[in-house]
């Protein structure tokens, strides 16, 4: 018994030594020591495109500090020597492991592939999981230096911005682990949300599409909407349709709190390739104009089906897109892969098989309520 | 320990023991001696309230001694000194029946009893002695208990005398069951220690174990029951209490009859229960008295409380100074901004706050009650309000702090959470050394050593050691009384269930 | 209470005992060891679970031949004194080694992801006294140390479904695409995770239910089967295969990505909170070193020895030798431990069958 006693004893008497020693001359730093970079942004350099121009966001705690953010901006033929650059300009050590979002203008990502700098980040064992990708129109130091009205902070408004919220499901929230997925994955093409600054706010206006780490086009919302229920989003905004009616109408009704399912099937066929797609979104009909009573189960009927034909339409067409552009945001290869035994070859899916791929899309549509209003 | 103790200390410790042996032989020739008047008066020379009486009745010589200070005047002057007067020859008993008589050669025996309140009666001319017990020194009446309060249950508690304390407990079980076993402490103070036990419930082990271990001390005297406690350990090294003490007789009766062993102490309000687990010490009998659902939740809160102290301040440290990442962008604002003037590193901050609290506690509880809570307001609106707005401590720290302190009041036993306060500074430190694995590392030593430790031969941690997994039942969570029907493995009682299985 | 008594571990501490044993650094990094059997890697946690089954099967029955003494000295008695010696020898150096090997592993972690700034003498020092506090409790000690360590951690596989909330489960089929090649390399690149289990030749005399003791020894491994399957389909799941290639410690990626109101990025807490699972392997490699020197000594179990064993760790961790040698000498460790688990209680066994021995 008394032995052990001893050794705690003795644990507590070496801690304590050995505490003096373990420092090696360098202040131990807290918090506000740290330059903790909040946002980085890239872009090229306008005049040399092999120059990359980095600029970097830090927050200023002190209570009596004019500008909340601290922005630098370096330009340097290295992305990850140009962080270091920065380490130089300011008074703290510069630290990473507060970063939240990562933006890239469009620019940068339609002309060079950008796998390369965000391997660099994803190896950082200081970088985290959760920081959000985003892609900007025109430089992102337009958008970090912005002057946003009530939003102080610019990091903290990014970052709540880019954040998962229901509202803004049409778009992906693409961390940089999903990214590096997506990319290295051989079945499936990262997405990204596009932002612009539009008159003191930023506004995600688009969803930028990948192939691999190279950015081929946009979607607008709605696209992004159907891309998002195929691509199995549990829960989807509100998505408004232009029905056909008997009667020749186009009355307008719109689907609210849509919780959706999906399920991607495909033949395994690769010489005649065929892909079902189910959908099934049930959610609450609002402002429907038209002549049927949704009260009735039969009348109700006619309206989702309705419904249903548009989303078939619509998602057809955006597959159709898809399929010129070459890119799978979807993963509809994912259900060839997982049926075909043997090496999977991205590239032969991508120029070989998708273009020929044919699509079905069954759409269920159920109107769980109709509002408070008769 | 006490081998090395023992080593350093040596040279002193031998001369002093040669020289301390000598004075008891002196002492001891007195043993066995003849009873003779000198050699009582000499004994209780300039001991003031030692009164000697002498009487004549019937040709009878009568020498009455006793100490005026612990004896009932009353008592003396009605069972004693009236009946005295009726006696005829030497039949002394016929008139005081429950007078012992002494043999002529007991003289340290005769001092004995003197000392402990008999008065002696000397007949001087047939030649006989005889002892009554006159014992009635003050008692403070029985009152609430002022560090166990409790809404709902009893209110008494236990007061400085053994009898009282005894009688307490004989009230609330009686059965011929209920054995009491006695032995004096202290080779000056000699101090009655009884232990209580229900003989067809309690552990045989335990028992034999209190007792010898009751037995083995040697000592000049006892203060209380918590130094007491402190001899009987089976870790004395260890951070943690290990005995119970409770100064009320619910709580005590609660665990009698969970099969476990009481020592009670002359002088001392404070009743020893033993064994004791871990989780005992965090639990309440008002745990009992109040609906089971509301019993539970605050159970859990206790619980929850014991790792809220040991961690919260020191995870603030190590969250700050090493881990920052940890921070979701909203806290991580907030503290940045309270922290911005702050001169010193995380670890320094936080511990000078928690030394104020330590102070702040210390001097109320030493001051008077009304100057007490007024050192209380003083120290936390002021000192708090005032060290934020010079900026030396960050708000959300004091915010903090007092979260810790306050869960560190938490369990029921005083000296646990004494405990817990002190192991928080061992967390603290080895934050600000280490981060999170200097917190964990002593995490871990924590628990192994918790894991570690017995009280009186059962492992301390028992529900998370498992002696029996229905601990869990009653120990830490609290059914509803009606399912309440076993007795802990901690106590490993002969009777295990409280009642009979199977009836409705 | 069971002070004196030889007998001490009850079946559930030889659960923990072997379960905790096993889990250890190699469990950190082992989807990213095995990543060559790409999609199907969760498949070789339950591979190396049957090897070790058929691998405890002539340990327990050597074991049962001899209920009441450790592999130390049935090897003096079935091979000879001198050459039994010889082996205990390097069974003493084989469990010191890999101590110093899981110490240095787990520190130089903790370096890169948490404390980058601190030395590593101050990490090394606490973490090994420690240690020698455990081993002055002996094995219940160590047991105990086993049954915390699991309850300490068990719960960060609620974590995992971070990881699985993305329905990408399709990732995992078809099964057997990889060949049988890179299977099999993955499966010994991976067997060094499943090292442990051959701690129950020491410890077996001290277990109280020796009949039942198999059983309980098998529940141990197939819990720690269990674990690691269920990580490494995590993984799959979670991870392109790019990524596990890549990502040096896939369990601590995926607490990077834990994200709560109050708290985010858990990777820290959960590299501290291996100090439990660090503690329970050596703390358990060192008292069978321990045993190993008090067999050699006086038969009579001293603090004097369990100080030396500690000593030696630390002699080999601060050793002046370059990374490369260093490493060189932890695989050749390694392979010492494939094969001695390998022969020696099959060749033990059979001696004994040999010699007519009886079993005691």
């Amino acid at each position: 018994m008394s032995r052990r006693n001893i050794m705690i004893i003795k644990y507590l008497i070496l801690l304590s030594l050995l505490s003096g020693c373990g420092t090696d001359g360098i202040q131990q730093a807290s918090i506000e020591n740290y330059g903790l970079v909040g946002i980085v942004g890239y872009d090229l350099e306008t005049s040399d495109n092999n120059q990359y121009k980095v600029t970097v966001a830090l927050p200023q705690s002190h209570p009596e500090a004019e500008e909340l953010t601290q922005v630098f901006t370096v330009i340097d033929k290295e992305p990850y020597e140009a962080m270091l650059e920065i380490a130089r300009k300011t008074e703290k050590a510069l630290d990473f492991s507060q970063l939240r979002v990562i933006l890239f203008s469009e620019d940068l990502v339609r002309e060079k592939g950008i796998l390369g700098i965000m391997e660099r980040l994803y190896r950082d064992p200081n970088i985290g999981a959760n920081v959000y990708i985003g892609v900007t129109k025109g430089p992102p130091e337009e958008v970090i230096k912005g002057d946003y009205k009530d939003k102080p902070q610019i990091i903290l408004y990014l970052h709540d911005l880019m954040e998962p919220h229901l509202e803004a499901t049409f778009r992906p929230f693409t961390t940089i682990h999903d990214f590096i997925y997506e990319a290295t994955d051989r079945t499936s093409d990262p997405k990204v949300p596009y932002l612009e600054k539009i008159e003191g706010t930023i506004d995600i206006s688009h969803v930028a599409l990948f192939e691999n780490d190279k950015m081929v086009d946009l979607l607008k919302p709605d696209e992004g909407k159907y891309m998002q229920a195929m691509a199995r989003a549990k829960r989807l905004p509100s998505i408004g349709f232009n029905i056909q009616e008997k009667s020749g109408d186009e009355p307008y009704v719109a689907l609210d709190l849509i919780n959706s399912r999906s399920k991607i099937k495909s033949n395994g066929d690769l010489e005649n390739p065929m892909v079902n797609i189910r959908l099934k979104l049930d959610g609450m009909a609002m402002s429907y104009t038209g002549e049927q009573n949704l009260e009735e189960a039969n009348s109700r009927k006619i309206v989702e089906d309705a419904i249903g034909k548009r989303v078939e339409e619509e998602c057809l067409k955006l597959i159709k897109k898809l399929q010129e552009l070459k890119v799978d945001p979807v993963r509809f290869s994912e259900s060839f892969r997982s049926r075909v035994s043997g090496d999977w070859s991205e590239d032969e899916w991508r120029n070989v098989i998708y273009p020929k791929v044919t699509f079905e899309v069954e759409a269920t549509i159920e109107i769980t309520s109709t509002g408070i209003l008769e | 320990m006490r081998s090395i103790y023992e080593k350093w200390m040596k040279k002193t410790l031998e001369v002093r023991n040669q020289n301390d042996i000598k004075e008891n032989q002196k002492v001891d020739q007195k043993r066995n001696e003849k009873i003779t008047i000198e050699a009582i008066e000499n004994e209780f020379r300039y001991v003031s309230d030692f009164i000697k009486m002498e009487m004549e009745v019937n040709d009878e010589r009568i020498l009455i001694f006793y100490l005026e200070s612990i004896i009932d005047a009353s008592i003396l002057q009605r069972h004693l000194l009236v009946p005295l007067h009726r006696i005829t020859n030497d039949a002394i008993l016929e008139v005081i029946p429950n007078a012992e008589s002494i043999e002529w050669d007991q003289l340290s025996s005769l001092i004995n009893d003197v000392i402990n309140g008999n008065t002696i009666i000397l007949l001087q001319n047939s030649r006989k002695i005889y002892k009554v017990d006159t014992y009635g020194p003050p008692e403070r009446a029985i009152s609430s208990s002022d560090t166990e309060t409790n809404m709902l249950g009893p209110k008494d508690a236990f007061t400085e005398s053994l009898q009282t304390n005894v009688s307490l407990i004989k009230r609330r079980i009686k059965s011929s069951k209920l054995k009491t076993k006695s032995s004096v402490i202290g080779k000056e103070a000699r101090t009655n220690v009884s232990f209580m036990y229900l003989e067809d419930i309690a552990n045989e082990e335990n028992i034999n174990q209190v007792e010898k271990r009751l037995n083995d001390i040697e000592i000049d005297g006892v203060l209380s029951t918590s130094i007491l406690k402190q001899m009987i350990e089976d870790q004395p090294l260890s951070l943690f209490p290990v005995y119970l003490s409770t100064e009320k007789p619910d709580v005590a009766m609660s665990h009698l009859l969970d099969g476990r062993i009481a020592i009670m102490m002359d002088n001392s309000p404070e009743v020893i229960i033993c064994p004791t687990t871990f989780v005992n010490m965090f639990n309440s009998t008002e745990d009992y008295y109040a609906r089971w659902t509301v019993a539970n939740m605050i159970r859990m809160i206790r619980f929850a409380g014991f790792f809220i102290t040991i961690l919260l301040t020191s995870t603030y440290v190590s969250v700050l100074t090493f881990h920052p990442e940890m921070l979701p962008p909203h806290l991580l604002n907030l503290l940045s901004q309270s922290r911005s003037q702050v001169p010193f590193p995380p670890v320094i901050e936080v511990l000078g706050i928690e030394l104020v609290i330590e102070v702040l506690r210390e001097a109320g509880a030493r001051m008077p009650t009304k100057v007490g809570s007024t050192i209380g307001i003083v120290g936390g609106i002021v000192i708090g309000t005032a060290a934020v707005e010079a900026g030396l401590v960050s708000n959300i720290l004091i915010v903090i702090v007092a979260v810790s302190a306050l869960a560190s009041f938490l369990p029921s036993s005083f000296e646990m959470s004494s405990a817990i306060r002190f192991i928080r500074y061992f967390f603290i430190v080895s934050a600000g050394f280490l981060g999170m694995y200097g917190q964990f590392l002593v995490l871990a030593w924590l628990l192994i050593h918790l894991t570690n430790m017995t009280s009186l031969g059962t492992p301390y941690f028992t529900p998370v050691i498992p002696r029996k997994w229905t601990d869990y039942l009653k120990d830490v969570f609290r059914l509803p009384y009606f399912l309440l029907n076993v007795r802990t493995g901690a106590s490993r009682a002969k009777k295990f269930l409280t009642r009979p299985y199977g009836d409705d | 209470m069971d002070k004196g008594k030889m007998e001490k571990l009850n079946n559930y501490h030889v659960l923990f005992l072997i379960q905790n044993v096993m889990i250890s650094m190699n469990f950190i990094r082992l989807p990213h060891v095995i990543h060559e059997s790409g999609r199907d890697m969760w498949l070789i946690p339950i591979a190396m679970g049957v090897i070790v089954q058929l691998l405890l099967i002539p340990m327990l029955m050597l074991c049962g031949r001899f209920p009441n003494e450790t592999l130390f000295s049935i090897n003096r008695k079935l091979v000879g004194k001198y050459l039994g010696t010889f082996i205990n020898l390097l069974l003493i150096l084989y469990m010191v080694i890999s101590v110093t090997s899981i110490v240095d592993d787990f520190i130089e972690v903790i370096q890169t992801i948490a404390l980058g700034r601190v030395n590593k003498t101050l990490l090394f020092i606490p973490l090994l006294l420690l240690t020698l506090y455990i081993l002055s409790g002996g094995i219940k000690t160590v047991a105990r140390t086993c049954v915390l360590a699991f309850f300490m951690t068990v719960w960060m596989i609620y974590f995992l479904n971070w990881t699985f909330e993305p329905a990408k489960f399709t990732s995992v089929i078809p099964l057997f695409e990889v060949g049988a090649k890179p299977f099999f390399h993955s499966l010994f690149l991976g067997f060094e995770s499943m090292l442990g289990f051959e701690l129950v030749l020491f410890f077996f005399p001290f277990i109280i239910n020796k009949k039942e003791s198999f059983k309980y020894v098998t529940g141990g491994v197939w819990l720690t089967v269990f674990i690691y399957t269920l990580v490494c389909l995590a993984c799959v799941v979670y991870f392109s295969e790019w990524q596990i290639g890549n990502i040096r410690y896939p369990i601590l990626s995926i607490l990077r990505a834990v994200e709560f109101s109050f708290i985010e990025r858990i990777e820290s807490l959960g590299l501290s909170l291996w100090i439990f699972l660090i503690l329970s392997t050596i703390s358990a490699y060192l008292w069978v070193a321990k045993r190993g020197i008090t067999d050699l000594s006086s038969g009579k179990s001293q603090s004097w020895q369990a100080y030396l064993v500690v000593m030696l760790v630390t002699i080999i961790f601060f050793l002046p030798i370059d990374r490369v040698t260093r490493e060189t000498l932890y695989e050749w460790n390694r392979y010492f431990a494939f094969s001695f688990i390998l022969i020696l209680p099959t060749f033990l066994l059979i001696t004994n069958l040999f010699r007519g021995g009886k079993p005691s």
